[in-house]
């Protein structure tokens, strides 16, 4: 059996005087390769435990493993250079050229001038905009859905092993965001990398994930394929919500 | 309007040396203040934000000393720091940190934290997240609040003149001091030219390297506001300076003679100044004991006095022989008391209806005052001898002394000319503070300044040459008030034949230096003489 590219052993977190456990005593294992959704409604713990895979965040207790490596080992800038990292807010800074953007992390790493210019070209076609047209500009020109797709390149810039996605596409809108999200299935088949993904929206955590992860108040629910979460849910929570994804789709039967 | 454009011109062909050196010493002063309260002001705002909780009392402080005016500040410093161009720049950067320091917080404290964190989760270290992410995007910020700064040093920059410090200050109290609109103008409109010219720089400053705010449509109606406001500032300061070019040059046309008297209520007036009030106090009370009621009407400008007179506004107030003679009358220079007594006596006469009474002995004239221990040294106690030691000696001018007809010009005419060791501007209220702590030897003097009481300090020259005419004290009466009231002549003319020089520089000594109200120094006196 080879090494899990990341795993959780019995890792808990809590905030200063909050008094409950945002992620509680986790355990789990992810394959290489794998692409994670993580599902939850707001509080869950979701974003607290994808930041402790790149150490945003600290776990009080137990230990996390990336491809065999306890991460508190390791220092924290060469951890996190190795692992991509997308938000919400795309966080791309406002006074770089979208070229500068992506080539935030092959500059810390000191590649020369061409291949970081070489790199930017190719991964700007890989998000599907066209580096001449799109190079010199500066992110308040772009749209939402195109400043996702470079927040998405400059994550993959020095091809991470693992790549850390907090609710990517909750921003834009329901047409881009299915763009976006063929995009990002298309990237991810081309390469062998492990995708982690955390997202409130059940229709997205379905149609991305090749294994789900179910969350409710810090602990996992449901770790398992699509497919055998909505034949067997596991508890209760997790049959109410796919039960509630079901009656959504019930508002679109009369309209044939 | 047409002549004083041509004086203006005539000052730039005549004194454009000059003038480029009080513009330099300006801009020097101005960016060298910039550059220290930035070195203070930057790390100290973002020092706030990085220990979150001391940035109340950083800003509370620095806004309270904004409330001190510059001036109040400089003056506070002179005891310090003494004269010159570092309690200038002192106060001016005071006065410049409050707006760096608050915007650079203000810089530092908007960078999201979203984006700092995605910044750490690509692996930035704390040090590149600082230089590569914070204070890029504090920039503008920190900009905004030098720009802010910058206008506010360079205007108030001007009364770095008042200390010996130089600049273009130095014109405008010239100007104010000889009521000449013409360099009112020259200095106003520098500074303002030079505010608006900082305020492009920044502008473009921020334009090349900020391009990134300028690309977003919701940025440019930002800049648009910018640059509305700027436009805004630029007219309230063209509108100040046009104020205070005009507010000097009050129009002079007479309104004519009011035959009825306003029965036997008396109008004195005053110039603003410690003699001035004084002797009007006195007059006050000799003519309150004859049983005349009195208004008291004080603080009239000395440039606009006469015209107060003329106009009916005031019935009496002290004048100077020679200021008559020269300012009001504009003739050729006397320089015997009996001879400028008359003179001013029958042209007032002819031609404004006021009647010169009597002249008293008290002459407050222009004088040099030299430090009592260097003239003992030197051996110096005449102009004369001063003029053969100038090399020497360091030389503290007022504002327009350098300049006016009967100041340095009418000096070395006489006396040949004044090769100080060195020559710096300092407002007139110092002057004594600048001979005492030993920052200047000479200066110009009025001769019964209060201070010139202190022989052992202060030592008055004489001037052997009569360069300037005398400055007897005597009251100025209308025609009409004299003609209904008889006998203010004799009251006011027992007053005047017991003043002299000495009695009143020991007045003025109780006011100015030791500080006593000059109602009571009046009265104190009045009833001495009674």
């Amino acid at each position: 059996m080879s090494v899990p590219a990341i795993e959780f052993k019995d890792v808990s977190k809590t905030f200063d005087g909050s008094g409950y456990y945002a992620v509680d005593h986790v355990s789990f294992s992810i394959e290489e390769g794998g692409f994670i959704t993580i599902l939850g409604s707001s509080g869950c713990g979701k974003t607290t435990l994808l930041k402790m895979v790149n150490r945003l965040y600290e776990p009080d207790e137990g230990k996390i493993l990336l491809f065999g490596e306890d991460t508190s080992e390791v220092d924290v800038v060469k951890l996190r250079r190795r692992i991509g990292y997308v938000i919400q807010q795309t966080g791309l800074f406002p006074h770089m050229t979208i070229a500068d953007n992506v080539a935030t992390v092959p500059k810390l790493l000191k590649w020369d001038k061409q291949r970081i210019e070489a790199r930017v070209n190719e991964l700007l076609k890989m998000v599907g905009l066209e580096p001449e047209e799109f190079k010199k500009r500066y992110p308040s020109q772009l749209s939402g859905g195109q400043q996702q797709r470079v927040g998405l390149a400059r994550a993959l810039a020095v091809e991470p092993k693992i790549m850390l996605m907090d609710e990517p596409f909750g921003a834009v809108d329901a047409i881009t965001r299915i763009g976006l999200q063929e995009e990002l299935l298309r990237i991810h088949s081309g390469l062998k990398r492990t995708f982690l993904l955390v997202t409130h929206d059940i229709h997205e955590a379905f149609k991305l994930g090749t294994k789900v992860m179910i969350m409710n108040q810090g602990k996992i629910c449901q770790f398992d394929t699509p497919a055998n979460i909505i034949h067997d849910p596991a508890d209760e929570f997790t049959a109410a919500l796919i039960r509630s994804a079901r009656e959504q789709e019930k508002l679109w039967e009369g309209y044939v | 309007m047409n002549e004083i454009w041509i004086k203006m011109q005539s000052y730039f062909a005549n004194s454009l040396d000059e003038y480029l050196t009080s513009l330099g010493e300006h801009i020097s002063i101005s960016l060298l203040s910039l550059l220290v309260a930035a070195m203070i002001g930057i790390p100290l705002g973002y020092l706030c934000i990085r220990y979150g909780r001391s940035k109340r009392w950083i800003v509370g402080i620095f806004q309270v000393l904004r409330i001190i005016p510059s001036l109040a500040v400089l003056i506070l410093l002179i005891p310090i720091m003494g004269t010159g161009v570092r309690p200038a720049m002192t106060a001016l950067v005071l006065l410049a940190i409050p707006s760096i320091l608050m915007n650079t917080a203000d810089g530092f404290e908007q960078v999201p934290k979203f984006m700092l964190e995605t910044a750490a989760g690509m692996g930035m270290t704390q040090r590149q997240i600082f230089w590569k992410v914070k204070v890029p995007l504090a920039v503008p910020y920190i900009l905004t609040g030098a720009r802010t700064a910058m206008i506010e040093i360079i205007a108030s920059a001007t009364i770095a003149a008042k200390i010996g410090a130089g600049g273009l200050g130095g014109i405008i109290f010239t100007g104010l001091g000889l009521n000449r609109t013409d360099l009112l103008l020259v200095g106003g409109v520098s500074v303002a030219l030079l505010s608006i010219l900082a305020g492009v720089i920044f502008n473009l400053l921020d334009r090349i390297f900020m391009r990134y705010k300028y690309t977003g449509k919701g940025e440019k109606r930002k800049m648009r506001s910018k640059m509305k406001r700027a436009a805004a500032a630029c007219l309230c300061m063209v509108m100040l300076i046009s104020l205070t070019a005009c507010g000097g040059n009050k129009d002079s046309d007479a309104k004519g003679n009011k035959e009825a008297e306003k029965s036997s209520v008396i109008r004195v007036g005053s110039k603003d100044f410690t003699e001035g009030m004084i002797v009007s106090e006195i007059y006050a009370l000799a003519l309150e004991d004859a049983g005349y009621q009195v208004e008291r009407v004080f603080d009239i400008a000395g440039s606009v006095i006469h015209t107060s007179i003329v106009n009916d506004e005031i019935d009496l107030y002290p004048e100077y022989t020679g200021t008559g003679l020269l300012s009001v009358l504009g003739m050729d220079l006397i320089t015997d008391p009996q001879e400028v007594y008359d003179t001013v006596k029958d042209e007032y006469e002819k031609q404004f209806q006021l009647t010169w009474l009597d002249y008293s002995q008290a002459n407050d004239g222009q004088g040099l005052v030299i430090r009592t221990d260097l003239a003992k040294e030197l051996g110096i106690k005449t102009i004369s001898d001063l003029q053969k030691h100038a090399s020497e000696l360091r030389f503290a001018s007022q504002g327009e002394f350098n300049e006016r007809e009967d100041g340095i010009p009418a000096l070395e005419k006489t006396y040949g000319k004044f090769d100080w060791k060195s020559s710096k501007v300092y407002d007139g209220g110092l002057k004594y503070e600048v001979l005492s702590s030993d920052e200047a030897d000479v200066t110009p003097a009025y001769t019964t300044e209060g201070p010139l009481a202190d022989k052992d300090k202060f030592t008055l020259l004489e001037d052997d040459k009569h360069v300037w005419p005398p400055y007897n004290l005597a009251p100025v009466v209308r025609d009409n008030i004299l003609k209904a009231n008889p006998d203010i002549a004799d009251i006011l003319n027992a007053i005047s034949a017991k003043m002299d020089t000495e009695s009143i520089t020991a007045l003025n000594a109780k006011v100015d230096v030791e500080k006593e109200d000059y109602e009571d120094v009046a009265s104190e006196y009045y009833e001495s003489i009674k």
